[in-house]
């Protein structure tokens, strides 16, 4: 394995692990491509699962426009852009993570990925208290919509049992970008990735950025044209 | 340089070089996100009308193309990930376009079928809203259009002309609620 310049002054010494090329792969080209390949049908079966309930939002939005537009204007887009800057923000330390794994950079690899994990969390914990209000006001869906005020919207449950699923669904996804961040931050402290095999990084940066591209069509259509 | 894997045959042939691309793309990206955020937050306090849904999703599909080609290095990707990318885009046009042409276009044809979904009954107890009341049917009872509606009455129901008389008289309270919980 090559010596790893130390760009950011990475941690060389403690890097023992080297990445063995699969057997059923020609070589490490070979099995990056094909990792690659493998994780673009994931994301492509990820857009489809939001993809349906994203054509459910249309059908009961093209049904229902006023229950939508009055039931919008009780989600905060002060609290939906901030959680939007804050997973862009994310994004780009993500990305620039995978560019520090490229480069050999380890220290600020695993900086990025410790700043990308904590951006993570400040979106769960905008959204839960998010779901805080919605939930006293009692705008849980269905069986347990149970608003007592009279400015609540009227036929709500529709609009907000769609906010609570896709914004749910969301939200599992991001824990689950946690969990595959963290994963990957272990890794990289133990200096496992380099130029040469950095797989990991590279696939689970193109989850998290899937998980930042649903929010991008998700803040618009609940906060601002519901 | 070379590393043999356990299988023992040696692995010489293409070693992996990262395309890495300059900081300067990855600034230039973010900060772009971040003006797009702030122009579409900025756009949804006017009322463009029908053009709101556009502006919104206009600025959203930018946004996304931006972290697709750039930060998930499609651009610079092989073109069969493209393809992948490509076609469940694709795919999910099918399932709008054939969806919707269901839902949009109900009535063109037999104008018996001309209801629209009607609105959830609202909560009989706001005396303050126009409220309406959907007539419970049996699934058996004709003009159900094949429907079984909810028990509640929730959701989507597809009513009979009987339901639309109904309609637009009556705020029947009762079985429209039953949600747990006090109001």
């Amino acid at each position: 394995m090559s010596e790893i310049t130390a760009e950011g002054g990475g941690v060389p010494e403690k890097k023992t692990f080297e990445h063995q090329v699969g057997h059923h792969f020609a070589d490490a080209e070979n099995e990056f491509t094909a990792n690659k390949f493998g994780f673009w049908l994931f994301l492509a079966t990820e857009i489809l699962l939001f993809g349906g309930l994203f054509v459910a939002y249309v059908v009961f939005r093209t049904t229902y426009p006023m229950t939508f537009h009055e039931a919008h204007e009780h989600l905060s887009k002060t609290m939906g852009a901030i959680n939007t800057v804050v997973l862009i923000c994310s994004s780009f330390t993500m990305a620039m993570a995978v560019r520090a794994s490229q480069t050999n950079q380890q220290r600020r690899l695993v900086w990025l990925l410790a700043v990308t994990i904590l951006c993570a969390f400040i979106f769960l914990v905008i959204k839960f208290f998010e779901y805080k209000a919605k939930i006293e006001h009692g705008y849980l869906p269905g069986y347990w919509y149970t608003p007592h005020l009279p400015t609540d919207p009227a036929n709500g449950n529709i609009f907000f049992g769609l906010y609570f699923v896709m914004t749910g669904l969301h939200g599992v996804h991001v824990l689950g970008g946690i969990v595959a961040i963290t994963w990957v931050l272990v890794k990289a402290r133990k200096g496992q990735f380099s130029s040469e095999w950095y797989t990991p990084v590279e696939l689970v940066g193109m989850y998290w950025h899937l998980v930042d591209l649903i929010w991008i069509y998700l803040f618009p259509l609940f906060y601002l044209i519901g | 340089m070379s590393h043999d894997t356990a299988h023992g045959h040696p692995t010489e042939g293409r070693k992996h070089h990262p395309h890495v691309l300059p900081v300067r793309m990855y600034l230039s990206v973010w900060i772009g996100l971040l003006v797009l955020t702030v122009i579409t937050v900025k756009v949804s306090y006017f009322n463009f009308g029908v053009m709101n849904l556009v502006v919104a999703m206009g600025v959203a599909t930018l946004k996304a193309t931006l972290v697709v080609l750039f930060f998930m290095h499609l651009k610079y990707d092989e073109k069969f990930n493209a393809i992948i990318f490509a076609g469940s885009l694709t795919f999910l046009t099918i399932f709008f376009v054939l969806t919707l042409a269901d839902t949009m276009e109900r009535g063109k044809v037999d104008p018996v079928e001309a209801h629209e979904l009607v609105p959830v009954p609202a909560r009989p107890e706001l005396s303050d809203r126009k409220t309406v009341h959907v007539q419970e049917k049996s699934p058996t009872e004709p003009g159900a259009h094949g429907l079984t509606q909810p028990a509640t009455g929730e959701s989507l129901a597809t009513p009979t002309p009987a339901d639309s008389a109904a309609m637009r008289g009556a705020t029947a309270p009762g079985e429209s609620t039953k949600a747990p919980g006090g109001h």
